[in-house]
């Protein structure tokens, strides 16, 4: 077990306090801290990090079950286990003590070993809580990590197709002025500067494409954000490939003002989104329509993002957030985006995410993803 | 973290055992119950018990000497013990935890003690599985 665990005892009788320090001090692993007053003790607990709280009830002028009741009121502290340590051995304070939310009740006189054991029971169970949750957070970065590299390899064939016009303009514009010099062709001046600055704004294209998707990877600070600029910014980062697989989008937006990691936010969407893409694109109907709403009701944003393209499986809906589901064996699903996305959303939003199929103008079947974002006052 | 977790009851009168399931009926454990420490070690061979509420006075074997030998066996060391004993037997209280036991209820129980004391070394034993887990790995 790595680190020191500190452990606050808390006595307004300072012999009590040096009897248990005698005590625990055996174990060089704990790191003791003491105050004689529950006042005292509720500032002490914001200078440290404790691990374990041994508290005495009989204390003037706030009791030791006072003591208990703000701390664990208190998100702060609501997580640090107390263990009564008291003259009181009648059931109903024994009762009340667990109640509050204690996790244990130790009554005096006790024995050194009985004080020890029940310490380090709970000592422990806030190491291996602590450690477990420290896990699940790094589960979590990993996922997040490996979510971005699928992002960034399906990003790589939006760059390819978004450079593959601008390019060809460049390459045709620049060729052809070659050619007519090479040849002693006469050329028209005011067709020259025109060509010049259809490269030029090509060019100008490109760099601004680069800068978008430097953006999308680049890790930043949580900002105050439009989420129509981050719908736009999706649009753009795979607008190419979207029309190059004859998919259209409709938008009818309400703006709103948000304050978080909008990239995060930009990665929930493209992930809905390509997902609907994937569909679409191996589908032979005429229309092919992704649509996306956004509107404001009671203090939320409401984003609607559906398609066309023919729904999900009734068997399958139920396990669309799960991590590592993927119905594309053969392609490049991780199986992580839906789930990714969900959890983007729930986190680091607050919001929901939901999923259902839908009949469409046109006759056809399709999916709706709806999401809520509570809308705070910043 | 969703299976079943199993709790074993000793002692050899029935209507104790009866009692302590009651108290425990409503926390989603398995329970299995042995009126001697024999029929425990027979139980305890042939389930996944996670955890063994121990009555100390038994005729045969009483609860300190079935706690001992469970120690010494590698395939029931790990599974915490929990002594139940009668008020007025304190020195019990040293001899439980010297023994090995994880710890100690006094009879008659407080209900919401003996579930709180139940859950935390089930909790506890869980968790440290996966800590364990985690840094062999």
């Amino acid at each position: 077990m790595l680190g020191k665990q500190n452990i606050l005892i808390i006595d307004d009788d300072i012999h009590n306090i040096q009897l248990a320090i005698n005590i625990l001090k055996e174990n060089k692993s704990y790191n003791i801290i003491f105050t004689t007053s529950g006042e005292e003790a509720l500032k002490r607990v914001h200078e440290y990090k404790f691990d374990l709280i041994l508290l005495d009830i009989i204390m003037e002028p706030m009791d030791g079950f006072e003591v208990c009741k703000i701390l664990k009121s208190d998100s702060f502290t609501c997580d640090i286990p107390i263990i009564f340590l008291t003259a009181k051995d009648d059931e109903q304070s024994i009762s009340k003590g667990f109640d509050l939310g204690a996790v244990d009740y130790i009554t005096k006189p006790f024995f050194i070993n009985e004080l020890v054991a029940r310490v380090k029971t709970h000592v422990n169970m806030k190491v291996y809580e602590d450690s477990l949750k420290d896990k699940i957070e790094l589960q979590y970065q990993l996922m997040l990590e490996q979510n971005k590299m699928a992002a960034m390899g399906e990003m790589i064939g939006n760059i390819a197709h978004q450079w593959k016009q601008p390019l060809s303009v460049i390459t045709t514009v620049s060729s052809g002025i070659k050619a007519a010099k090479e040849v002693g062709m006469p050329i028209d001046e005011t067709k020259e500067i025109e060509s010049l600055d259809s490269i030029l704004i090509n060019a100008q294209h490109l760099s601004k494409t680069i800068d978008d998707f430097k953006d999308f990877f680049k890790q930043k600070d949580r900002i105050l954000f439009k989420i129509k600029d981050v719908i736009e910014k999706t649009i753009n980062l795979i607008d190419s490939t979207l029309r190059h697989n004859g998919i259209k989008i409709k938008k009818n937006i309400k703006d709103i003002e948000f304050m978080g990691l909008d990239n995060e936010l930009i990665q929930v969407f493209i992930n809905i989104i390509n997902n609907s893409q994937d569909i679409l694109t191996k589908l032979n109907q005429k229309s092919k329509i992704i649509n996306i709403i956004v509107y404001e009701e009671n203090n939320e944003a409401i984003v609607k993002i559906s398609d066309n393209a023919g729904g999900i499986k009734d068997e399958i809906m139920p396990h669309i957030f799960e991590a590592y589901f993927t119905t594309k064996q053969s392609s490049n699903g991780t199986g992580i985006g839906l789930h990714m996305s969900k959890k983007i959303v729930e986190d680091h939003f607050k919001g929901t995410i939901e999923v259902k199929n839908i009949a469409c103008n046109d006759g056809l079947k399709g999916v709706e993803f709806t999401i809520k974002l509570p809308i705070f006052q910043y | 973290m969703a299976e079943i977790q199993t709790v074993l009851i000793v002692d050899d009168i029935p209507m104790n055992i009866q009692v302590a399931m009651n108290i425990l009926k409503n926390e989603g454990y398995k329970m299995l119950f042995a009126q001697s420490g024999q029929k425990a070690f027979e139980i305890i061979k042939e389930n996944n018990v996670d955890l063994i509420l121990l009555d100390v006075m038994m005729p045969e074997l009483n609860g300190f000497e079935v706690c001992e030998i469970l120690q010494k066996d590698k395939n029931s060391k790990d599974i915490p013990i929990i002594f139940l004993s009668g008020k007025d037997s304190s020195s019990d209280i040293e001899k439980a935890y010297e023994v090995g036991g994880a710890d100690y209820v006094v009879k008659p129980f407080i209900n919401i003690e003996l579930i709180k004391k139940v859950n935390t070394h089930i909790t506890l034993k869980k968790l440290k599985d996966i800590y364990v887990k985690d840094k062999e790995c």
